[in-house]
């Protein structure tokens, strides 16, 4: 009997049903452990979102709660599960009304009560399975705390934008900066007293416009990239035809009166793009052709015909004015000229205005590609950020930028070819000095030495699929082109010799 | 319960015999099963009952019956405001036997083994102190002699909770001698209708005697052998801790109206009904739901209320809930 009711097989009933208790431990622990670790990351969310933290990685998010779950588990399996914690847990969880503990604190007894009670205890112990002992469950409240947290962590992280980081932070820079570029731009357009009359407001509005929404943007790459876009819009609208002509008839006015030594101040000024000085040089002419000998009178008289021959094709108001001028300078009246002059002007400011509207497109393709660059790829340089610093105001853009958005009639983009080395994408402004060095750079040995193959040769290097072709049979063609564009287009002078260089350079040896 | 297979006759038998007392009551007692019950267990314990209803709810009845079911000598006494103590004690007389006159004790209805002390609150502070010694001291002294009352000796008392003019209120300090307090109820409908049915015929239920003195003194003393965890015990005493005002996990009402806690004699209380109590459920052992079981009658006349709480008609039924409330079973 006392087998039956001693210690030692209560101890057995007790270990048999700790199975149970190590399960419903491990869920128990378990979903406090998530309950706890979704709750900090909510906090540490919380964090981050002040900035306190930098941005966590999802799989930050799970180590916690995971991490805790496993340690639970663990913790639940391997910790020792005392013979009087078991026996209370078995009566609170089953209902046992206290036997199972008051029966362990009575082994020392051996009263017909205190058998009776072991006995009692061990029959119900036995009766016992562990599951039903121990049933695992899961706590309401804790799981509820863990849902909450968890949607909270999993909105947080899905619903909520990221903070901003060291990328937008810098993206928020190079939009400032590109804001400060465009500004600028409007500042200068404003100061042209020859853009004045040429709705350059209009302009100088639409780029403050951008600037502002750059300052004022959330920093996300494409709204800012779709705000310049729309600018960019907006300034093709403002584009206007005649102003191709306009250009096209200046740069053959240069030409022109780059021939004979006294016209050549116009031609000077125009090639600088000083059309005001142009104009005030063509209206001394006319006093210096009533003062000037007879040669020299012709000569100014035959200059200005020639150019309004030359312009008739592009502008025929100018055109007809050169040629009244012409005529009366031919007379030696001084005030022969002043007509030409104020035509001058009118298409002059005609042709700024479409020169800083390139510009002005110009610039904000170039912030649009910074902006975008830049929120791809932290370390791409800004090439508009390193251009701006050789900006020099009143200049005009490089030989390349001033044709494009052009097709010629045979749908070849104008300008190509002419190009002088300066990006493209680049605000660097057109300055001679800086063309001069350019052409120097120019690696003139190589003209001399094609790496091209003759006598259409395939090159055993050439990549499978392409065909290489002798430079000779289409060197004329591009040879004409480019002087087409050089006569249609406005290419400075220097820029022009530079082309010729280039061709000569081409020229097979023999070939005159 | 488990049968433990005849294997623990001794136990069992302790617990047949209280489910049959038990029994045996209710065929004469309609209803107040809760009463019959602590009554029972405040037997078994060896204290004495106070109870408090109005008249006409069958006290008499059930102490009449218990004794008849015990098979022990019961008296009755109704204390009234001229009522001596050596009325209820008993006195000296001078008798003549033979020429020769001597005093002889004549016993008072306190020499019973189940005393009914009727409307105690009627009678003067003397009487009562005569009653409640002799409850405390179980013997009565007369003159310079000391007169043991037999064993077992139990008083249920009773006490009017209306007509209070010309009572005299039972002093704190011995109402703590009374081992439960029980508030009698009114029958609810279907016990009124079996009372009329059964009072009004010829037919008259007589209980069948289960135990005898001698039997009783042994269930008594078996009772306290009961085991009991020492969680339960502990439980028990923070239950007593938490009815006063100055303890840490005493609830908001018993700071704010009680005055005094129950006695230590509150938890011996508790334990030992706990006890009997779980030997009537069938259990060899006490558990929690014991302790809570028998709190109220244990404790209600042993938290005295401050005078906040009696003008907030706060009770001490109120103030056992807000204690055990605040006691939680694992410490």
């Amino acid at each position: 009997m006392r087998q039956i009711g001693g210690g030692r097989a209560l101890g057995e009933a007790l270990i048999e049903l700790s199975h149970g208790a190590r399960i419903a431990l491990a869920v128990d622990w378990m979903t406090v452990s998530i309950a706890v670790g979704l709750v900090i990351d909510c906090l540490m969310l919380l964090l981050v979102r002040t900035r306190v933290l930098p941005v966590l990685p999802a799989e930050a998010l799970v180590l916690l709660p995971g991490g805790g779950a496993v340690v639970a588990l663990v913790a639940a399996m391997v910790r020792p599960l005392p013979l009087p914690w078991l026996a209370r847990e078995v009566d609170r969880r089953s209902g046992l009304r206290e036997r199972a503990q008051t029966a362990l604190e009575t082994l020392d007894r051996d009263d017909d009560l205190a058998r009776a009670l072991r006995l009692d205890a061990l029959t119900v112990l036995r009766r016992t399975q562990p599951l039903d002992a121990f049933r695992p469950r899961v706590p309401v409240r804790v799981t509820l705390v863990a849902l909450v947290a968890a949607a909270i962590v999993v909105g947080m992280q899905a619903l909520v934008a990221p903070p901003p980081t060291a990328d937008t932070e810098r993206l928020r820079q190079i939009a400032l900066g590109e804001a400060e570029r465009i500004e600028a731009l409007a500042d200068e357009v404003e100061a042209d007293p020859l853009l004045a009359s040429t709705g350059a407001a209009e302009m100088a509005a639409i780029l403050r416009q951008t600037a502002e929404a750059l300052r004022n943007q959330e920093m996300v790459p494409e709204r800012a990239m779709a705000r310049v876009a729309e600018a960019e819009r907006s300034l093709t609208e403002m584009r206007s035809a005649r102003a191709f002509d306009a250009a096209a008839a200046l740069s053959r006015m240069a030409d022109v009166f780059d021939r004979e030594a006294v016209t050549r101040p116009v031609a000077h000024a125009l090639d600088r793009r000083d059309y005001a000085r142009a104009a005030h040089e063509l209206a001394q002419l006319g006093s210096r052709a009533a003062q000037a000998s007879g040669g020299e009178r012709d000569a100014i008289s035959e200059a200005l015909r020639l150019a309004g021959a030359a312009t008739a094709r592009h502008d025929e108001s100018l055109a007809q004015a050169l040629r009244a001028a012409a005529e009366r300078a031919r007379l030696g009246d001084p005030s022969s000229t002043h007509s030409a002059s104020q035509e001058l002007s009118r298409v002059g400011a005609e042709s700024r205005r479409q020169e800083t509207l390139e510009r002005a497109m110009s610039q904000l393709q170039s912030s649009r590609s910074t902006i975008g660059s830049g929120g791809m790829d932290s370390k791409a340089p800004s090439s508009s950020a390193a251009g701006a610093s050789e900006r020099v105001a009143g200049q005009p853009g490089s030989g390349g930028q001033s044709g494009s958005g052009r097709e010629d009639a045979d749908g070849e983009q104008a300008g190509a070819g002419a190009g002088t080395g300066i990006a493209s994408n680049s605000m660097s402004r057109y300055d001679p000095a800086m063309t001069q060095a350019n052409q120097v750079e120019v690696p003139g040995g190589d003209f001399d030495r094609p790496s091209f193959s003759e006598g259409g040769v395939q090159d055993p290097s050439a990549e499978e699929g392409t065909v290489t072709v002798d430079y000779r049979s289409v060197l004329p063609t591009y040879y004409e082109r480019a002087t087409r564009a050089m006569q249609d287009r406005y290419v400075p002078l220097g820029l022009k010799e530079l082309v010729r260089q280039y061709f000569s350079s081409l020229q097979p040896p023999g070939v005159g | 319960m488990v049968a433990t297979g005849g294997l623990f006759a001794p136990a069992e038998a302790l617990v047949e015999t209280t489910r049959r007392i038990e029994r045996e009551i209710g065929r004469v007692i309609v209803g107040q099963r809760e009463i019959v019950r602590a009554v029972l267990i405040s037997v078994l314990a060896g204290g004495h009952v106070l109870l408090e209803g109005v008249p006409g709810l069958g006290k008499t009845l059930l102490v009449r019956t218990l004794a008849q079911v015990l098979r022990l000598e019961g008296s009755r006494v109704q204390f009234t405001p001229d009522l001596m103590p050596a009325d209820i004690t008993g006195t000296n007389l001078i008798v003549d036997e033979g020429g020769t006159r001597s005093f002889r004790f004549q016993a008072g209805p306190l020499f019973a083994n189940l005393i009914l002390a009727d409307e105690i609150n009627r009678a003067t502070p003397k009487t009562q102190s005569a009653l409640l010694e002799a409850m405390q001291e179980r013997a009565v002294t007369i003159g310079r002699t000391r007169h043991s009352l037999p064993e077992p000796f139990m008083v249920l008392a009773t006490q009017n909770p209306i007509e209070m003019e010309g009572t005299y209120a039972l002093p704190e300090a011995q109402l703590d001698r009374f081992f439960f307090k029980l508030n009698v109820g009114f029958p609810g409908e279907d016990d009124l209708v079996e009372i009329a049915t059964r009072t009004t015929t010829g037919a008259t239920a007589l209980p069948e005697a289960i135990a005898d003195g001698d039997a009783l003194t042994d269930l008594i003393a078996m009772a306290r052998d009961v085991p009991i965890a020492r969680a339960v015990t502990r439980y028990a005493a923070r239950i007593v801790l938490s009815t006063h005002p100055g303890g840490e996990t005493s609830p908001r009402e018993v700071k704010q109206f009680v005055r005094h806690g129950a006695s230590p004699r509150g938890v011996q209380t508790l334990v030992l009904a706990g006890k009997i109590r779980a030997l009537m459920e069938g259990r060899f052992n006490v558990a929690f739901e014991d302790i809570r079981a028998v709190a109220h009658p244990s404790l209600r006349h042993r938290i005295i209320l401050s005078y906040e709480g009696e003008a907030e008609g706060m009770t001490t039924d109120r103030i056992v809930d807000a204690a055990i409330a605040a006691t939680p079973e694992a410490a």
